[in-house]
C-alpha cells in the first residue's frame, strides 16, 4: 500500500489546546492589567486573535475531521477501500500504525490474485488438458478439410482460437487489438449458433485508431460481457438483436461501450447490480457466488476497481425492453 | 483523443431522505451535443444544481473540464463554468441586450461603460446568429426566442464550453425551435459542448450526437447517432402510454363551439367547429394565435368580422367569470404557478371555481360534500394541508378534477404538456380522456405538437393569423413533425 508523509489530527488538536490555553492566560493579563486607554484598541485585537483561533481551529481541525468521517462511513457501507488507507491525514500516530497493519493484512496483491484465481478457474474449469484440447479440435479441423466441410473447419478454427487465447496467461495485459480480435472470434462461434440474429459493430470513435488499439488493458474484460449481451439480452428477444461496442479515448481514460438492444434488465435486479460493482474490491472479493448473481462480470470489475484504482470498473444502463449498455473505464 | 468536457461518476445525492440522483453517470465529450430526454423528471433539477454549484454528494464524483470538481469527500460549493438555458432565464429584464451580456459578467471592470463600443461588438455576435435586434433594446421587449439566443450568446461571450439548453421547445414554436437547434449546430461545430434537455425523442434526435434517457434519476440507456429510430425507444413508449384507450368521436354530435370566418386580432379568416367530446388541437406554428383565441372567448376582446357560435347561439361573454358560468373553463400552461394557490390548502383549491360559480353560503357545503365524494377517488391527498407537498401528477389531477367539478361543456388547454416529463404527460392525457368520456369537448392550443395528436380528433394548423392545414385523426400520419402518434 501506498504509504506518504501524513498529518495527524491529534496533533493539530494538542497544538489548538495549547493556543487556546495561552490565550485564555494572555486575557486573564491583560484584563488585570488594562488601563481605560487604549480599551478599545485590545478589545478589537483579542476579538482578531479569536476569530483567527476559530478559522485556525476549522480549517485545520473540523474540515479534515468532517472528510474523515464521510470517509469511515463510504468504508463501512463497502463503497470504498483502498482510499481509507492512501489518506493525507490520520486521526493520531497509533490509529495509523494500527491502520497500515490492517492494511497488511488486507495486501491489495492478495486481493487481485484471489481475483485472478477466480478468474483464471472460470477459464479453466472445463479445461482437462489444453494440449489434448488443441490437438483435437486441429485433428476434427484437419478432418473437416480433407472431406470439404468448410462451415466446420471454420467453426474447428475459431474455437481452437477462441480457447487458445481464453486459457493461456490470464493474468496478462494484453493489447485492445487483441481483445477485439477475440471478441470477433466468440462472434464467429456464435454466429454459427444464432445464425443472423447477432449482428456485431466495433466502432473506435478516434482518428488515431492504432494508437487506441495497441493500449494495454486487462485480458478477457470484452467476453464475458459481450457473452452477457448474447446469453440474457439477445436471446431472449423475438426479433434480431445487435450488439455495438464503441471504443472512446480521452486524455484520461480508455471508454469502452458494450450495447445491446435485447431485453433488457428488469429496474431491481439493475440496482442490484450496479449497487455490487460500486463496490470496493474487499467487498466484493468477499461476496459468495449467490450473492454476486453469478456473474463474471464482478469479476472483471473486481480486476479492474484493484489494478487501476476504485474510480475506474464497470457500470451497467439499462431499460426493459430497449436494451443495455455496459461501460468499461480504464485509465489511458 | 477526445477531451471529456464533464463526467458524472456514479453519483448519488440524497436531501431530506429522499434520493434525487440514484448511481447516476454520465459523460460528455467536446463538441457533442447530449440529449437527455426525460422520461420521468425526479432528480432532473438536483441535476441542474449540481451542474451549476458543487453542492454536497452522498456518494460519486463529478469532473469538469477533466478536472476533478467534486467529490463524495468534500464538496466545496464553488460555481461551475456552465451556463443553463431554460425558461426562467438569467437576463435582466430592464437592462439592455448589450449590458446583459457584456457588463453582467464576472471580470468585467471598467468603470465607464462605452455603449457604442458595447453595441458594436455585439452586432458581430448577432449577425452570426441572424438576430434582428440591436443592443440597447431592453430585454423586456425581446420575444422567448430572442431571450434564449441572447442567453446564448452571452455563454459563448463568457468563453463557456458546456452549455446546457434545458426545455426550450414548449415556449418558443417549431420555427423558432428549428433557428435554434441550427445555432447550436453551428456553435457545436466551433467546439462548445451541449447538454439538451427535452421530453420528446424526435427533437432531441435532430440535433444530439446522442442521446440519454433519464428516468428517475439515473440514465437508462445512452443512444449513439446511428441509433435514433423510434423503434428503439418504442418500448419506452409502450410502457408510458400502456392502458390508455383513446376514445373516438361520433360522427352526429352537436356542435358546441364553432368560428365561421372570424377575424380575431391577427387572427383572419378563422372556420372551425368544435364537436360534443371532441378534442380539437389549434397548432400556432409561429405563436400569433393563442392569445387571440384566449381573449376571445374569455371576453376580453371581440371578433371584428364572422361570427362565433356557442351551443348554437351567438357567443357573448362579458369576462372571464362570465364565460365560466357558461361552460367554457381555461386550463393554462404552467398549471403549477399559475392555477394553483399555495396559501390554500388541497381542499379550497379543488373548490376554488365552485365558490366562484355558486353563491358564498353554500361554500362549506360543497365543500363537506366534494370532500365526502371525492376523497374516495382521490384519496388522502385530499387532505393535505400545504400545496407545496404535492408531486407533479397529484397537482394534476388537482387542477383537472378542479375543472370537471365545474362541469364545463369546453375546456381550452393552453399548451397542456408544457414541462411536463414522458409520464406526467401521460397522465395529462388520461385526465383529457376523462374529459372526452363525459362528452366534454377540448381545444388544445399549443405551439408545439408533442403529444396532443395522441388525444387529438382534428388538428389545425395555423400559420401567419390562418388556418394552413387541417388534418383529422386518420391522416395524422402524414405529419412529419416532432409529436407522438398513437394508433
Amino acid at each position: 500500500m501506498h504509504k506518504s508523509k501524513k498529518y495527524y489530527l491529534s496533533r493539530r488538536i494538542q497544538v489548538l489546546i495549547y493556543s487556546y490555553g495561552v490565550y485564555i492566560v494572555q486575557v486573564l493579563l491583560v484584563t488585570f492589567f488594562m488601563t481605560t486607554k487604549g480599551k478599545l484598541l485590545i478589545l478589537f485585537i483579542e476579538l482578531t486573535l479569536v476569530v483567527i483561533l476559530l478559522l485556525v481551529t476549522y480549517y485545520l481541525v473540523y474540515l479534515p475531521y468532517k472528510k474523515y468521517k464521510k470517509l469511515l462511513q463510504l468504508f463501512e457501507l463497502g463503497y470504498i477501500f483502498e482510499e481509507l488507507f492512501v489518506q493525507p491525514m490520520a486521526l493520531s500516530p497509533e490509529i495509523d500504525r494500527m491502520m497500515d497493519k490492517f492494511g497488511e493484512l488486507l495486501n491489495k496483491d492478495k486481493l487481485l490474485s484471489a481475483s485472478k484465481k477466480q478468474a483464471q478457474y472460470l477459464a479453466l474449469q472445463n479445461q482437462i488438458n489444453p494440449h489434448f484440447l488443441y490437438n483435437t479440435l486441429e485433428a476434427i479441423r484437419s478432418e473437416a478439410i480433407s472431406e470439404g466441410l468448410t462451415g466446420v473447419e471454420k467453426m474447428t478454427e475459431a474455437l481452437s482460437t477462441f480457447f487458445r487465447y481464453t486459457i493461456s496467461n490470464i493474468e496478462n495485459m494484453v493489447t485492445l487489438n487483441d481483445e477485439l480480435d477475440n471478441i470477433r472470434t466468440y462472434y464467429v462461434i456464435q454466429k454459427y449458433r444464432f445464425g443472423d440474429k447477432v449482428s456485431l459493430d466495433i466502432r473506435i470513435d478516434s482518428e488515431d485508431e492504432e494508437t487506441v488499439l495497441s493500449y494495454k488493458i486487462p485480458k478477457l474484460i470484452l467476453q464475458p460481457i459481450v457473452e452477457n449481451a448474447i446469453y440474457h439480452g439477445i436471446e431472449r428477444k423475438v426479433q434480431n438483436g445487435h450488439i455495438n461496442i464503441k471504443i472512446t479515448l480521452t486524455y484520461k481514460r480508455l471508454i469502452i461501450k458494450i450495447s445491446d438492444d435485447g431485453v433488457g434488465i428488469a429496474e431491481e435486479k439493475l440496482r442490484f447490480m450496479n449497487e455490487v460493482l460500486s463496490k470496493a474490491p474487499i467487498d466484493l472479493i468477499k461476496l459468495t457466488d449467490e450473492k454476486r448473481g453469478g456473474i463474471a462480470i464482478v469479476n472483471v470489475n473486481t480486476r479492474i476497481k484493484l489494478l487501476f484504482g476504485e474510480e475506474y470498473g464497470i457500470v451497467f444502463y439499462s431499460a426493459l425492453g430497449i436494451g443495455t449498455d455496459v461501460v468499461v473505464t480504464l485509465p489511458r | 483523443m477526445r477531451e471529456e468536457i464533464l463526467r458524472i461518476e456514479n453519483v448519488r445525492t440524497i436531501q431530506k431522505n429522499i434520493t434525487y440522483l440514484d448511481n447516476f453517470n454520465l459523460s460528455v465529450l467536446k463538441g457533442d451535443v447530449m440529449g437527455l430526454l426525460v422520461a420521468n423528471a425526479h432528480g432532473i433539477n438536483a441535476l441542474m444544481a449540481l451542474l451549476r454549484q458543487n453542492g454536497q454528494l452522498h456518494y460519486g464524483r463529478i469532473e469538469f473540464l477533466e478536472k476533478v470538481v467534486n467529490n463524495y469527500i468534500h464538496s466545496d460549493y464553488s460555481m461551475n463554468a456552465i451556463t443553463i438555458i431554460e425558461k426562467q432565464g438569467k437576463l435582466i429584464n430592464d437592462l439592455s441586450v448589450a449590458d446583459n451580456i457584456f457588463v453582467l459578467r464576472q471580470g468585467y471592470k471598467n468603470y465607464i461603460i462605452n455603449t457604442k463600443q458595447l453595441e458594436q461588438e455585439l452586432s458581430r455576435y448577432i449577425r452570426e446568429v441572424c438576430l434582428e435586434i440591436d443592443g440597447s433594446m431592453l430585454i423586456s421587449t425581446l420575444n422567448q426566442y430572442e431571450k434564449y439566443v441572447v442567453e446564448l450568446i452571452k455563454a459563448v461571450v463568457l468563453g463557456r464550453k458546456l452549455i446546457v439548453i434545458k426545455d426550450i421547445s414548449s415556449t418558443i414554436n417549431s420555427q423558432e425551435l428549428e433557428k435554434f437547434q441550427r445555432l447550436i449546430d453551428k456553435y457545436k461545430k466551433k467546439g462548445i459542448t451541449f447538454i439538451y434537455i427535452c421530453s420528446h425523442h424526435e427533437e432531441a434526435f435532430k440535433i444530439c450526437t446522442s442521446m440519454a434517457v433519464f428516468d428517475k434519476g439515473k440514465i437508462r440507456k445512452v443512444f449513439e447517432k446511428h441509433e435514433f429510430y423510434r423503434e428503439n425507444l418504442e418500448s419506452l413508449y409502450e410502457d408510458t402510454y400502456k392502458d390508455l384507450e383513446i376514445s373516438e368521436i361520433g360522427k352526429e354530435e352537436k356542435e358546441i363551439l364553432s368560428f365561421y370566418k372570424c377575424k380575431i386580432g391577427k387572427i383572419k379568416n378563422l372556420t372551425l367547429c368544435v364537436k360534443k367530446g371532441e378534442c380539437v388541437t389549434i397548432f400556432d406554428k409561429d405563436g400569433m394565435v393563442i392569445q387571440d383565441i384566449l381573449k376571445v372567448l374569455t371576453g376580453e376582446s371581440k371578433n371584428t368580422q364572422g361570427s362565433i357560435y356557442y351551443k348554437n347561439k351567438i357567443f357573448y361573454s362579458k369576462n372571464i367569470r362570465h364565460s365560466l358560468k357558461q361552460g367554457i373553463c381555461i386550463i393554462d400552461e404552467e398549471v403549477k404557478g399559475k392555477m394553483l394557490f399555495s396559501e390554500l390548502n388541497y381542499l379550497d383549491n379543488l373548490c376554488f371555481l365552485l365558490y366562484n360559480k355558486l353563491p358564498s353560503h353554500f361554500c362549506s357545503k360543497i365543500k363537506k360534500m366534494v370532500l365526502k365524494e371525492q376523497r374516495a377517488l382521490l384519496g388522502d391527498v385530499i387532505l393535505e394541508q400545504d400545496i407545496r407537498n404535492l408531486s407533479g401528477e397529484e397537482i394534476i389531477s388537482l387542477i383537472y378534477k378542479r375543472v370537471y367539478l365545474c362541469m364545463p361543456k369546453i375546456v381550452i388547454c393552453v399548451q397542456p404538456f408544457f414541462g411536463a416529463d414522458m409520464q406526467l404527460r401521460r397522465h395529462i392525457i388520461s385526465q383529457l380522456e376523462n374529459f372526452k368520456k363525459q362528452g366534454i369537448s377540448i381545444i388544445i392550443l399549443s405551439i408545439n405538437l408533442s403529444d396532443s395528436l395522441i388525444i387529438s380528433d382534428n388538428l389545425f394548423i395555423m400559420s401567419n393569423g390562418k388556418i394552413f392545414k387541417k388534418y383529422s385523426r386518420a391522416e395524422f400520419h402524414k405529419l412529419n413533425e416532432e409529436a407522438t402518434i398513437l394508433y
